[in-house]
């Protein structure tokens, strides 16, 4: 019986991994030989000892790739001081074994989640991966890492798919937001420094401490941010920056160009191209705008839909031409029924070659198979009459009712001019569009829209019919504010 | 323990009472775990039976007279314990034959023999060179796997083992050399 | 002092290492605040028992084996004759659950399921001032005999994370179908205990899943109504409403989870929540006076809902259709949707044996489940739709609905147990479905009131008796709308389903069996024949 090859099977034994076979083995050297039992015994011992002082000494080691470790060095103390020290801090915490083996940074927590959308990923510093999704359900959710209100170390957030999102908020208040399938890696360790691998991301940072303002990587550019709102897209070649608000510093990495970013101006760093801060006007194109279509023969989605410029209430307005390019329309989503008022209101103002004697003209119509592109039989047109005074903005309004011709059809709306005669060159602005329904049911036995399931069932008379908003302010994008 | 009797004591004599057992448990503990190592197929095991020992301990503390050895007391405790927990334990190559594990229960119980103290083995740990100290202590920290941290060396696992078996006779060499040093005296 | 459970508690000097470790470690690195946002770094920092065990005795006034029929007389609640006769009650009516492990900090033996230790000593006091007598205990989960007969109701509190072994997870889940409830008290808030029963109740009930009570639900008005509630401390988002999270089973609430403490409300010992707060954590529990009045309420929710339990509770398997041999036989289809749909198990089961004795028509017994997003709904003619609480409709049951009822099929709309959520969702849903068509009341001389049985006058559930009874006039109400000028979706916003069953549920407003059955049955004769 080779002494060494005990010492194996012991070994063995103690890691937990011998064999049936050579725990048979051992078994039977134990039983025979007491220097065999008092070998293992002492090896016992021995294992016991070593993971006491390993206890005590190394909880937070971590072992590096060389082979060195790290540890944080502890006073040892002696069992009894140690035994009254938690006597009289009067808390014995039971212990999990998590606690043996953490990495050094953890628990230091520097952003807290202001909102998350889509799937996203989040690897900490710790290097723990948690994958998360908000989704809009009535399902409650136990995640607790990635969830509002939760707070995390640094570390890089993962949108993985193009309706992701999530915002951030550092400690002193300034955010920041990713959108769809981006990258970015975040940290504040005094001085805030984010990385930006790919994707769009935007942020609005409060002033920062002198001397560390807020450092932005991208693969084609850095970002110095004293305090201010910006936009920045990032790809492999070039980085797109847009300063909504305040001052960014952006050097460029090919060839170490460095600009100023102003309010109001964009700049795209990409080697081997002009690096100029543009002025950017506020203006959206049809296709940049939510809801409302440009649905005239031209069909181009390109031209100027709303614009900031000449407004009513310091917001978008819609820019309205005689010209057949541009007729905005707008399908509502809703089903007529027979018996519906319809009621608009809205702002104007006549602007270039608009003359006295043209107007804007409302038109409700539907379409041979309820889309937008079928034929269209207009069924009634509201006009605004002409301008009171031209260069202001003035109210107008309209109603119409609904005949058993337009029941169950869905409705449209579109926004037209009507020429008073002269040249189809005027150009008009409107605002702050509403469209509201009443419907007026024909008399006859109790409505369940009527009924009440908790109070008087059937009310006598019907309470008066409500008027039920389609378009206004935010709700399909009656305000022509939506991005 | 009764409740009635318990209400019956004043506060400070309740925390005299604990100081002296916490104080009894904190010293001869370690000797209860060394002892259940040999006997009990895992580290999760050693630790259950070792706090069932331990409560139990408390429950019955009435009843520990004074004087005698607080030590012997709570290792047939433990014994008891740890026979009852076999029990339930399953099989595999980790659990011994019945016969087998009598045999290793009697030796341990038993007074002669030197116990390993931390006093021992300091020294021997300052001894290895830093990283291998490092090593060997690190894969006996609770909650490391072995297996993991064998994975992840770069040795092949089999090269692995036998290193920190290497360290583990080198160690214990030192240990047994130092004990009988401190017996010469 | 309470014997520990089988778990096992961590050895003494280990606790000491770890104290001092951390002790240590808390002076060498400035601590942040403990984790995010008052949570603690670990479940361990929430682990404080709030008072001592008083181990008081109950007087019972009763003797040993004594056992009468417990339904304690609501108003207006009068106890039907079927029910007379069912075997006598249990002792006990919410048993503390013995689970996790314990520490002994302090002097104090605190373990998990006992750290708000008189809860059910108080609880049972009040419930007995209120005629509800029974005895406070304690079971295990090993003992535990899982027969909801002898304990129709189990509660879990604690603060650390719940785990259960694989056995007690499939003994708990047929101990709630067996008509069980369970209790799931957070007893300082916090959100490891919290958060790990929703995820483990969760998970054993794939079927179900967690939905908020809504104001109107039975639990806040069966004795008391429970309108605004108040909080000791971490409920300013709840706006004064009360908050709980149900698994319904059928029409019953299976587990019962409450995010804000209950028990140390109800116990009145609310000492530990300014202890936590120093700790820097975020507890959030009721105030007491909230807390016992959820307790006065939950007392006569489990009676009632308990022979409910045990009446929806016998298994029932669906049927399958064989799409390739058209039957002639009459086929009851349920439709599944994303709130609770199952809401009375065994209803139709009953109405149908009902029709088969009282018509000519054959019938199938069994009846079917049908995903609207998935299944080729033609074979089925008659469609039933019930639920409890709010829906959803994708875009393709809206389709499937839709094109159902265009191609001549029925469908049935049913508030199960009569309650506002549901409703709002009724209505608001169907206008997505048919948007230029609407509901109208279905006048006393439509053909459907005569279609199989002559139904004239109603008789509605107590509660909807009491508060409606006047005003409806014994009338049926059933709203209709006609497609193409013929009947073809009907809804009705009292719950007809329940009355199937032949088991009284407290608070739904709905008909009573009789009338529920013959209404049911005509609606079937109608659409078959029309």
């Amino acid at each position: 019986m080779n002494h060494s090859d005990l010492e194996q099977r012991i070994g063995a034994w103690l890691d937990g991994r011998i064999s049936e076979a050579e725990s048979e083995t051992l078994q039977q050297e134990l039983r025979e030989s007491a220097e065999a039992r008092a070998t293992f015994e002492s090896y016992a011992q021995l294992d016991a000892v070593i993971r006491e002082v390993a206890d005590t000494e190394s909880v937070g080691a971590i072992s590096r790739g060389s082979g060195s470790s790290v540890s944080i060095p502890k006073r040892a103390t002696p069992p009894y001081a140690r035994a009254l020290l938690a006597i009289a801090a009067g808390i014995i915490i039971a212990l999990t074994a998590v606690l043996y083996f953490q990495p050094m940074k953890a628990g230091r927590n520097i952003v807290r989640i202001k909102g998350l959308n889509g799937t996203l990923t989040w690897i900490g510093d710790g290097g723990q991966i948690v994958q998360g999704s908000s989704s809009p359900q009535m399902r409650t959710r136990w995640s607790n890492v990635l969830s509002e209100e939760a707070e995390l170390p640094g570390g890089t957030i993962e949108g993985t798919a193009p309706d992701s999102w999530f915002e951030l908020e550092f400690h002193d208040g300034s955010t920041a937001t990713i959108f769809g399938d981006s990258i970015l890696t975040f940290s504040d360790q005094g001085q805030k420094e984010l990385r930006l691998k790919q994707g769009r991301f935007s942020a609005s940072v409060v002033p920062q401490p002198a001397g560390e303002p807020m450092l932005i990587h991208t693969p084609a550019a850095h970002l110095k941010v004293v305090g201010t709102q910006f936009d920045v897209e990032a790809a492999p070649e070039s980085t797109m920056l847009y300063v909504r608000e305040g001052k960014v510093q952006i050097r460029r990495m090919s060839d170490g160009k460095t600009v100023d970013v102003s309010t109001g101006h964009r700049v795209v760093a990409a080697a081997g191209s002009e690096m100029l801060p543009q002025l950017v006007a506020p203006d959206r194109t049809w296709a940049q705008t939510p809801v409302w279509e440009n649905t005239s023969n031209s069909g181009n989605q390109n031209l100027i839909a709303t614009q900031e410029t000449r407004d009513y209430d310091g917001t978008r307005n819609l820019l309205l031409s005689e010209e057949p390019a541009s007729l905005p329309v707008q399908d509502t989503g809703y089903t007529i029924r027979s018996g519906d008022k319809f009621e608009i209101r809205y702002v104007w103002m006549g602007d270039n070659w608009w003359t006295a004697k043209d107007q804007i003209a409302i038109k409700l119509f539907t379409t041979d198979n309820d889309l937008i592109s079928g034929t269209r039989t207009t069924f009634a047109t509201m006009l605004s009459g002409t301008s009171i005074t031209a260069g202001t903005y003035e109210a107008a309004s309209g109603s119409a009712t609904a005949t058993a011709t337009e029941a169950r059809k869905r409705l449209f709306v579109a926004i037209d001019t009507q020429d008073g005669g002269g040249e189809l060159e005027g150009v008009a602005r409107l605002d702050n569009f509403q469209l509201q329904v009443t419907h007026f049911p024909e008399p006859g036995l109790p409505r369940l829209d009527d009924f009440q399931l908790q109070g008087i069932p059937f009310p006598d008379p019907p309470p008066p019919p409500a008027a039920e908003i389609i378009i206004g302010g935010n709700i399909r994008n009656g305000d022509f504010n939506e991005d | 323990m009764d409740d009635q009797s318990a209400e019956k004591r004043t506060a400070s004599n309740d925390d005299e009472r604990y100081e002296a057992f916490m104080r009894l448990l904190v010293e001869h503990e370690p000797r209860v775990r060394s002892f259940l190592r040999g006997l009990l197929p895992t580290w999760h095991d050693v630790e259950e039976v070792t706090q069932e020992a331990s409560l139990i301990a408390w429950r019955k503390f009435d009843d520990f007279e004074d004087g005698t050895s607080f030590g012997g007391w709570l290792l047939t405790i433990a014994r008891f314990e740890a026979l009852k927990h076999r029990r339930r334990v399953a099989r595999s190559p980790l659990v011994f034959a019945d016969d087998v594990w009598d045999l290793l229960a009697e030796d341990a119980c038993g007074e002669g023999g030197q116990q390993i103290r931390r006093r021992h083995l300091e020294p021997c740990l300052a001894k290895l060179k830093p990283g291998q100290r490092d090593l060997l202590l690190h894969v006996h920290s609770p909650g490391v796997v072995m297996r993991e941290v064998a994975l992840l060396s770069g040795k092949s696992e089999q090269a692995f083992y036998k290193v920190i078996q290497r360290l583990r006779a080198v160690v214990l060499a030192c240990v047994t050399k130092a004990i009988a040093a401190e017996n010469a005296k | 002092m309470t014997h520990p459970s089988r778990s096992y508690l961590k050895s003494f000097s280990s606790f000491l290492q770890a104290a001092a470790i951390l002790t240590v470690a808390l002076v060498a690195f400035e601590p942040e605040s403990l984790g995010q946002a008052g949570k603690g770094a670990s479940s361990n920092d929430w682990f404080i028992k709030s008072a001592k065990d008083r181990n008081e005795k109950l007087q019972t006034g009763i003797k040993g084996g004594e056992k009468r029929d417990i339904i304690h007389s609501l108003p207006g609640m009068p106890i039907p004759q079927s029910e007379r006769l069912k075997p006598p009650s249990p002792d006990y009516l919410l048993g503390k659950v013995k689970w996790g492990s314990g520490a002994i900090i302090g002097k104090e033996l605190t373990e998990d399921w006992n750290l708000a230790p008189n809860d059910m000593l108080e609880f049972h006091k009040r419930a007995r001032s209120e005629g509800f007598k029974y005895m406070p205990t304690q079971t295990s989960l090993a003992e535990f005999s899982y027969d909801p007969a002898l304990m129709p109701a189990i509660l879990l509190g604690g603060v650390r994370e719940v785990k259960f072994t694989p056995t007690v997870i499939n003994k708990l889940r047929q101990y709630v179908l067996d008509g069980g409830m369970i209790v799931c008290d957070s007893v300082y808030g916090s959100p490891w205990f919290y958060e790990s029963s929703l995820k483990v109740f969760d998970d054993m009930f794939p079927e179900s899943r967690f939905r908020v009570l809504p104001p109107d639900h039975p639990l806040y008005h069966i004795a008391t109504d429970i309108e605004k509630v108040t909080y000791r401390s971490g409920g300013e988002g709840e706006k004064g409403k009360p908050f709980f999270e149900g698994l319904y089973i059928g029409s019953r609430i299976g587990v019962l989870v409450s995010k804000y403490g209950l028990g140390c409300g109800m116990a009145g010992e609310m000492k530990v929540f300014d202890q936590l707060e120093k700790k820097g954590l975020k507890p959030k529990a009721y105030s007491e006076q909230s807390a016992r009045q959820i307790g006065e309420n939950l007392a006569p929710y489990i009676v009632g809902y308990g022979r409910v339990g045990e009446a929806e509770g016998k298994a029932e398997l669906f049927g399958t259709i064989d799409q390739n041999a058209p039957t002639s036989e009459f086929v009851f289809a349920q439709v599944k949707h994303d709130g609770h749909w199952n809401v009375h198990p065994g209803a139709a089961r009953q109405l149908l044996s009902r029709l088969e004795k009282d018509s000519a028509i054959p019938v199938n017994l069994k009846r079917v489940s049908v995903d609207l997003e998935r299944d080729d709904t033609s074979a089925y003619p008659f469609l039933f739709f019930s639920g409890l609480d709010d829906f959803v409709l994708t875009a393709k049951q809206i389709r499937t609905l839709r094109r159902h009822v265009n191609q001549g099929g029925t469908l049935v709309i049913n508030n199960g147990l009569g309650l506002a959520t549901f409703h709002q969702a009724a209505v608001r849903e169907m206008r997505r479905v048919f948007p230029a068509d609407e509901f109208r009341l279905l006048p006393q001389t439509h053909e459907i009131f005569r279609s199989l049985h002559t139904v004239s006058r109603v008789k509605y559930t107590p509660t909807l008796m009491k508060d409606q009874g006047e005003k409806l006039q014994g009338r049926p109400v059933l709203f209709g709308m006609k497609i193409k000028g013929k009947l073809r979706v009907i809804y009705s916003p009292y719950d007809l389903e329940g009355g199937w069953n032949e088991v009284r549920y407290p608070l739904s407003r709905g008909y009573q069996s009789d009338s529920a059955k013959k209404l049911g049955m005509n609606i079937i004769m109608y659409a078959m024949t029309h």
